[in-house]
C-alpha cells in the first residue's frame, strides 16, 4: 500500500523491530555464540542510561575472544533532518563507552569500547542508511571509535527452501570474523527453527503504539482469561462478559516479550490498552484496575483498530493476481 | 424391487457395512441408484454434532431418526425432494464415520456436504492431494481388475482467471495410475474408475472418487466398500489425529506447529502477500491482524467457527507454518488446511515441534 500513514508506519517498524531482534540473536548466537539481551540498561561515561534495542554477547574463553555488541534495529531512514540527527546522537553513544556488560571481554583488550555497532535495518533501505548514516555521524564532529556496520534483513530466495530469512551486511565490519565473512556474503538463518518465538513476540521493551497493544491483548491475552462456560461461548462466537484485573492482563501479556526481557511489558501500557477498550466500548471500568470486557472476537466495534494495528508496508492490492 | 430392498437397508434396517454393501451392488445392478458417500472424522457421534450445530429454524436442519442403532438424517427443502442420508461407523476407524446417500450426488454436494462444511465446525472432512487421491486408486486396484476411465484435473485454484479445468480419458489400468507422476501445476479433481469383465474402455463407469473426499457409485460398491472407503478412512484419521495432537498444544507457550509445504513457490514474491492474504482470510477464517512487519507474510487467523486462532506465517516460499494459539481444534486445523491447500494447492503436512 503506498499511502500508508504516519502512524501505520509506526506500527510496521514495531513488528519488523520485533522480528528483527530475533533474526539478529539468532544469527549471532549461530555465528558467534553470543547471547542477546533485549532493552538493557548500559551506562555511558556521564552516568546517563541507554538501553539500545540489544546486546549481543559472548563470553571469552581460553579457546577464543569474546564477543561485544551494541544492536539497534531501524526499520526506515528517517526523512527529516532533525529525526536524522536525533539518530546520529543515539548510535554515538552506543559507539563510545559503555559499561552494563554481562561478562567480562576476556581475550579482547578489555575497553569499555570494545564493542561493535550493528545498526539493523530492511535490506532494500540500507543504503540510505550506508550513505547517510556515517555523514550524520561525521558532522557531529568526531567519528565513532567502534566498527560500526549495517545489517539489511529480508526475505529471500537465495538460499533455497527454509531458509529464507536473509542477514546480509550491506555496509561496514564486525569484529569478530566469523560473523563478519559470512554476514558479508549473507547468513540465512533457519527460520523454521525459529518459528515459534517469530509467531509468539510481540512486544520489545519500546511502547507499542495503542491499536497494535489493543489488538494483540484482544487477540491473544483476553479470551485465555475465559474460562468454563464461558470458555465455550467464546468458542461458539456468543458474546461473553469477562471481568478482568489489570494485574492479570499485564502477567499474560508479559509472556508475549522478547524471552530475554519478560520484564518489558509496562503495566501502564497495558492500562492505557484497557481504558482504549472502553473507549471504543468494549468494555467498562468495574473498580480499580478492573474491567468488565464485552468479548466477541469478531465485534464491529472491534474490527476499526484491529484494522489500523494490520498496517503493513509492503505488499500489492487485493486485485493483484497471486502467481 | 432391488431398489427398494437397498433403500430399506440403507436407512431402515441398521446393521452391518457389509450388508449395506451387497444391497447398494443389487441396487445398482438393478439400474438403481448411485450411491453418494462422505468420510467424516467427529469425535462424537456425527448426528449429535449436527442436531447441535445446525441453526435452528434453519430450513437446513436435518430431521434425525434412528432405526435400529442408525441415525437417518433427513433434509427437507422447500418444495425440494428431501434427502436422507445415513450416517455409519467406520469399521477401522472408531471416529471417522461414512455418510450414504442414495441421493443425486448433486443434492448430497449442495444439501448435506456443504451443510457440514459450513455449519458443523465439529465435524472435519479430510480434502485428498494427487497422491492421497492416487492411493485410494492403488487401494481400489489390489486384486481386482479395474481402470481408470476419466480423470478431471485443473490448474492452481488460487489464480481463478488462469484455472483450467480439464477431462482427459486415460483409460489405463488403476494399479499404473496409482504409480504415475503428477502432470506438472495440475491437481486431480476427481477420478473414475471402471470395471468390467474384460476392463476395457467401454466398461461401465463404477466409481467416482472426487478431491473433497466424496465418493459417487453406481455400481462394483464391493471396491468402495472393500477398498476405497476403509484406505480414505486411514487417511482421514491419521491426519485427523496429528491435526488434533498439534492443537492440543496451543494452550502452552511454545505450540507445536503445523508445516504445510506446497508444491509450487507460492509465496515467493512478497509483494503480493496483500493477496495472499485475502485469499487465506474468507470465512469462516477470518484474518484478525496482518501482523507482517515487511519482512515476510504473518497474520493473526480466526476460525470464526469455534474461535479458534493461529498464528499463521510463509517463512518460506513454498510453506506456510500454522501455530495454534489460544484454543484450537483438530476439526478447525482440518478447516484451515483444506481452505489453503484449496487456494495454494497440493502440500505435504508434518508437524514441528515447539518442546514444552
Amino acid at each position: 500500500m503506498a499511502g500508508i500513514d504516519a502512524a501505520g508506519a509506526e506500527i510496521a517498524a514495531y513488528k519488523f523491530t520485533v522480528k528483527a531482534i530475533l533474526c539478529i540473536e539468532s544469527a549471532f548466537g549461530d555465528l558467534a555464540g553470543a547471547g542477546l539481551r533485549q532493552g538493557p540498561r548500559m551506562r555511558t561515561p556521564d552516568g546517563s542510561v541507554v538501553t539500545p534495542d540489544m546486546t549481543l554477547e559472548a563470553r571469552g574463553g581460553p579457546g577464543g575472544a569474546g564477543y561485544r555488541a551494541v544492536g539497534e534495529v531501524k526499520a526506515s531512514f528517517p526523512r527529516h533532518a532533525a529525526a536524522v540527527d536525533q539518530m546520529a546522537r543515539q548510535v554515538r553513544r552506543y559507539g563510545g563507552e559503555l559499561a552494563g556488560w554481562e561478562y567480562e571481554a576476556a581475550g579482547g583488550g578489555g575497553r569499555p569500547s570494545d564493542h561493535d555497532v550493528l545498526v539493523c535495518v530492511r535490506a532494500r533501505h540500507a543504503p540510505d542508511f550506508a550513505a547517510g548514516l556515517p555523514a550524520a555521524l561525521g558532522k557531529g564532529g568526531a567519528e565513532i571509535k567502534s566498527p560500526l556496520s549495517i545489517i539489511g534483513i529480508e526475505r529471500s530466495r537465495a538460499n533455497g527452501s527454509g531458509k529464507e530469512l536473509l542477514l546480509k551486511r550491506h555496509s561496514g565490519a564486525i569484529s569478530h570474523k566469523r560473523a563478519h565473512d559470512a554476514l558479508g556474503s549473507g547468513w540465512s538463518i533457519d527460520a523454521r527453527s525459529l518459528a515459534n518465538e517469530l509467531g509468539g513476540t510481540k512486544f520489545y521493551d519500546s511502547r507499542p503504539p495503542l491499536p497494535y497493544i489493543m489488538s494483540v491483548l484482544w487477540i491473544y491475552v483476553i479470551p485465555r482469561l475465559a474460562h468454563g462456560k464461558k470458555l465455550k461461548k467464546i468458542r461458539m462466537n456468543l458474546e461473553v462478559q469477562i471481568d478482568v484485573e489489570v494485574g492479570r492482563v499485564h502477567r499474560q501479556a508479559s509472556r508475549l516479550a522478547h524471552s530475554s526481557n519478560p520484564g518489558c511489558v509496562k503495566r501502564a501500557w497495558v492500562a492505557d490498552a484497557m481504558e482504549g477498550l472502553v473507549s471504543a466500548g468494549l468494555a467498562e471500568r468495574t473498580g480499580p484496575d478492573r474491567y468488565r470486557v464485552r468479548y466477541l472476537a469478531l465485534d464491529p466495534r472491534a474490527a476499526e483498530w484491529l484494522a489500523a494495528a494490520s498496517a503493513a508496508v509492503a505488499g500489492g492490492g487485493p486485485e493483484e493476481d497471486l502467481e | 424391487m432391488a431398489g427398494r430392498e437397498y433403500e430399506e437397508l440403507l436407512y431402515e434396517r441398521g446393521g452391518r457395512l457389509q450388508g449395506l454393501a451387497r444391497a447398494a451392488d443389487a441396487a445398482a445392478s438393478a439400474g438403481g441408484a448411485t450411491i453418494s458417500v462422505a468420510v467424516l472424522h467427529s469425535r462424537r457421534y456425527p448426528a449429535r454434532e449436527i442436531c447441535e450445530w445446525a441453526p435452528d429454524g434453519d430450513a437446513r436442519r436435518p430431521g434425525v431418526s434412528l432405526r435400529n442403532g442408525r441415525a437417518v438424517l433427513t433434509l427437507n427443502g422447500r418444495g425440494r425432494r428431501p434427502v436422507r442420508v445415513a450416517i455409519v461407523r467406520s469399521r477401522g476407524q472408531p471416529n471417522v464415520y461414512y455418510a450414504l446417500s442414495d441421493c443425486p450426488p448433486a443434492d448430497f454436494k449442495a444439501r448435506f456436504v456443504s451443510l457440514l462444511d459450513d455449519h458443523i465446525p465439529t465435524i472435519s472432512r479430510a480434502h485428498l492431494s494427487n497422491a492421497e487421491m492416487r492411493s485410494i486408486v492403488g487401494a481400489a486396484a489390489e486384486g481386482r481388475n479395474v481402470r481408470v476411465g476419466l480423470v478431471s484435473t485443473r490448474t492452481r485454484r488460487s489464480d481463478p482467471e488462469k484455472c483450467d479445468l480439464r477431462t482427459d480419458r486415460v483409460d489405463m489400468a488403476a494399479a499404473e495410475f496409482a504409480g504415475a507422476g503428477d502432470e506438472e501445476g495440475r491437481e486431480i479433481t476427481a477420478v473414475e474408475l471402471a470395471c468390467g469383465p474384460d476392463g476395457g474402455a467401454g466398461s461401465p463407469r463404477m466409481l467416482t472418487v472426487t478431491r473433497d473426499c466424496r465418493f459417487e457409485a453406481r455400481r462394483g460398491t464391493g471396491v468402495l466398500f472393500g477398498a476405497a472407503l476403509p484406505r480414505a478412512a486411514d487417511l482421514a484419521a491419521g491426519r485427523a489425529e496429528k491435526l488434533r495432537a498439534i492443537s492440543r498444544t496451543a494452550g502452552r507457550r511454545t505450540p507445536d506447529s503445523l508445516i504445510v509445504r506446497f508444491k509450487g513457490r507460492v509465496f515467493a514474491d512478497d509483494s503480493k502477500n496483500r493477496a495472499r492474504i485475502d485469499a487465506i482470510g474468507s470465512m469462516p477464517l477470518t484474518v484478525l491482524m496482518d501482523n507482517s512487519g515487511d519482512l515476510f507474510l504473518h497474520i493473526a487467523l480466526l476460525d470464526y467457527g469455534d474461535c479458534s486462532t493461529y498464528d499463521v506465517m510463509a517463512l518460506a516460499s513454498d510453506e506456510l507454518v500454522i501455530i495454534p494459539r489460544f484454543s484450537a481444534t483438530g476439526a478447525s486445523m482440518s478447516r484451515l488446511l483444506n481452505h489453503v491447500m484449496e487456494k495454494f494447492g497440493d502440500a505435504v503436512i508434518e508437524m514441528h515441534d515447539g518442546g514444552s
